[in-house]
């Protein structure tokens, strides 16, 4: 696993109010309990500050498992280096 | 518990998960309540809306640039600008007046809106309508007595980031950002805990290394640093500060690790202290530990442990007290001294809603108080009290003295008989209805004025009169005094013919002293609660040591 992915599903069961041992990075957001647009908001409200990113919402809001959220932070993490 | 809503013209979700836990910290359990945004006035006013059948003990409103800025306003047309602006403010007014205790707040324009105008002349001019608007809002305090503004603008000077992340106001209707969401619950959980009457009363300051530079006892009078020059100006500030505090009502202590004698000196004689022996309600300069110290100090003002505030800047005295007495809010004053005046006033501990008269001299009454109950050169209690030349005076409240009372209601933690039971709202009520009667209770003895140190609401019925709180500070009671004051409603009572006198009772953790006052003067049970005495014959329960002066002035 990524160093992101690892903190990221901490953070992705915290904010879902999932135990963290049922987040994965093959977890799709969309099947977690408590899931929608505010907690997906409060999600971001955590993910940019941690990772110092800004992301584009619309990618964001497209991403559909952990795992690939990982990858866009990190992506976004290259290009702003 | 304290029930609060919040009602906004935007989402503000993020704001409620913030303000819960922002809550917790400040020692309130909330119940909260989100109203569906953008429908203020009406949840404000509909008597079935959400809001209503909440019945919130406060009313956080939120506010964005947006419900005031038309979405499609002209640049050039400033003019109708401000009159859309009016409009609103004044249909929000409408709305909050009367519905309790509430919260608005200077609304920030966000930047985006402020560079749509291109001429500096122009934005210039935008500034001010806006400025007016900001102003006009915190003006509402003046017109509607329940009514709070918190100055949210100026707050977020010191905020990192803007105001406004465009991605979750476009997407979500979410008009602040997550550094402004999070000042703004900082914020209101502070007034909250001020509403609930949890605000701090006491400071207590460290002296070496707090107060002034270096330890008094080794570098002596002339070798502390306190004066113009860095880093001594930093500890004239916190001193400047203090007395700020001590102005408006706190009672300052100083708790130093030194030799008595040096430290009386350095008050007397120093050139760069701010603060002198008389600012201080008490001095706890010795060896002995602080915990005890301050419990000491606690017992001797008669003010729960809870209202203090701690303020040392070594991480030994800290970890003590903190260990000893988890209670006492501790201020670590750690780093550059620079720094002290913004980590004492930081966690906004002292903030009220509103301080008076008695404020500015509280500090010269806990002294007083403090000299009376070390003035032992009696044989008895009964005695000492007769020395006392004790005069109560009991007398309808006026205009001038609601905010005291509302006040002493809030700030009274002992004697007073049903916590939080009137808004300053309900107080004005009592003061004016024909059928209710709000007394206002002075006292004044050998060694001082005390002026006014607590209050009755009362309801007047024609056979019985009720007692529907009765607060008295705990500067005063257990002298005699709330005997007194009763007595001075009872002859009322009696005179206008009452039968009874039934009184309202409310228990807590805390005001165990007021649960045994009404059946120590003959009061009984009543069902389902509270309390009852007959009126025929007329009892007497004043003690023989006090004068009662009556009033009647009802200029209200």
């Amino acid at each position: 696993m990524s160093d992101v992915l690892t903190d990221l599903v901490g953070l992705v069961a915290e904010v879902s109010r999932t135990r963290p041992h049922e987040v994965t990075g093959a977890s799709r957001f969309e099947q977690l309990a408590e899931w929608g647009s505010m907690a997906a908001l409060r999600l971001l409200a955590e993910v940019e500050p941690r990772w110092n990113v800004r992301l584009d919402l619309r990618r964001y809001l497209a991403t559909e498992t952990v795992a690939e959220l990982a990858d866009v932070i990190a992506q976004e993490r290259l290009r702003s280096a | 518990m304290t029930r609060v809503a919040v009602v906004a013209t935007f989402t503000a979700d993020g704001v409620l998960r913030l303000l819960r836990s922002a809550l917790e910290q400040a020692g309130i359990e909330p119940e909260l309540h989100l109203c569906p945004f953008g429908q203020v006035e009406t949840e404000l006013t509909a008597p079935d809306s959400g809001l209503a059948r909440f019945a919130p003990d406060v009313t956080l409103v939120l506010l964005h640039d947006g419900a005031f800025l038309p979405a499609a306003w002209d640049p050039t047309r400033l003019d109708a600008v401000e009159d859309a602006v009016r409009a609103r403010l004044e249909s929000l007014e409408s709305a909050i007046a009367g519905r309790g205790t509430v919260l608005l707040h200077t609304v920030p324009l966000s930047r985006v809106e402020q560079r749509t105008v291109v001429s500096y002349r122009g934005r210039a001019a935008l500034g001010r309508l806006w400025r007016r608007l900001n102003s006009a809002l915190l003006e509402l305090p003046d017109r509607h007595p329940s009514v709070h503004v918190l100055d949210l603008e100026a707050v977020l000077v010191d905020e990192p980031g803007p105001v406004r992340d465009a991605r979750l106001y476009r997407y979500a209707s979410m008009a602040w950002s997550a550094p402004a969401e999070r000042a703004y619950a900082r914020e209101a959980a502070a007034f909250c805990r001020a509403v609930a009457g949890l605000s701090a009363k006491v400071l207590v300051l460290d002296g070496d290394n707090t107060l002034w530079g270096g330890v008094v006892g080794d570098d002596g009078l002339a070798g502390i640093e306190l004066g113009p020059l860095y880093p001594g100006n930093a500890h004239v500030d916190l001193q400047r500060r203090a007395l700020a505090l001590r102005r408006q009502g706190v009672l300052l202590a100083l708790a130093s690790k030194n030799s008595a004698g040096v430290v009386d000196e350095l008050l007397a004689e120093h050139p760069g202290m701010v603060l002198r022996a008389a600012d201080f309600v008490a001095k706890a300069v010795n060896w002995q530990p602080k915990d005890g110290n301050l419990r000491e100090l606690a017992s001797e003002l008669n003010v729960g442990l809870d209202s203090f505030v701690f303020a040392d800047d070594s991480r030994f005295e800290r970890e003590l007290v903190r260990e000893a007495l988890p209670s006492v809010r501790v201020v670590p004053l750690d780093g550059d001294p620079a720094g002290f005046s913004d980590l004492v006033l930081a966690g906004d501990h002292f903030a009220v809603l509103d301080t008076t008269e008695t404020d500015r001299s509280r500090t010269d009454l806990y002294r007083a108080r403090r000299e009376r109950n070390s003035s032992a050169a009696f044989s008895s209690p009964e005695e000492y009290l007769h020395g006392l030349e004790l005069v109560v005076s009991v007398r309808e409240a006026t205009r001038y003295d609601l905010p005291r009372l509302v006040q002493l209601s809030l700030r009274t933690n002992q004697f007073v008989m049903v916590r939080g039971a009137h808004s300053e709202a309900e107080t004005q009520e009592y003061a004016v209805s024909p059928d209710r009667l709000l007394l206002v209770i002075s006292v004044s003895d050998r060694f001082g004025d005390e002026g006014v140190v607590g209050g009755m609401w009362v309801s007047r019925g024609e056979r019985a009169w009720t007692v529907d709180n009765f607060v008295l500070s705990c500067r005063v009671f257990s002298r005699g005094v709330e005997h007194t004051a009763l007595q001075a409603l009872v002859d009322r009572a009696f005179a206008a013919g009452a039968e009874r006198l039934d009184a309202a009772f409310f228990g807590s953790e805390r005001n165990q002293p007021a649960a045994a006052f009404y059946p120590s003067v003959g009061f009984s049970t009543r069902e389902p609660s509270g309390y009852t005495l007959p009126l025929r014959p007329p009892p007497v329960v004043r003690p023989a040591w006090a004068t009662l002066i009556e009033g009647e002035t009802a200029d209200v």
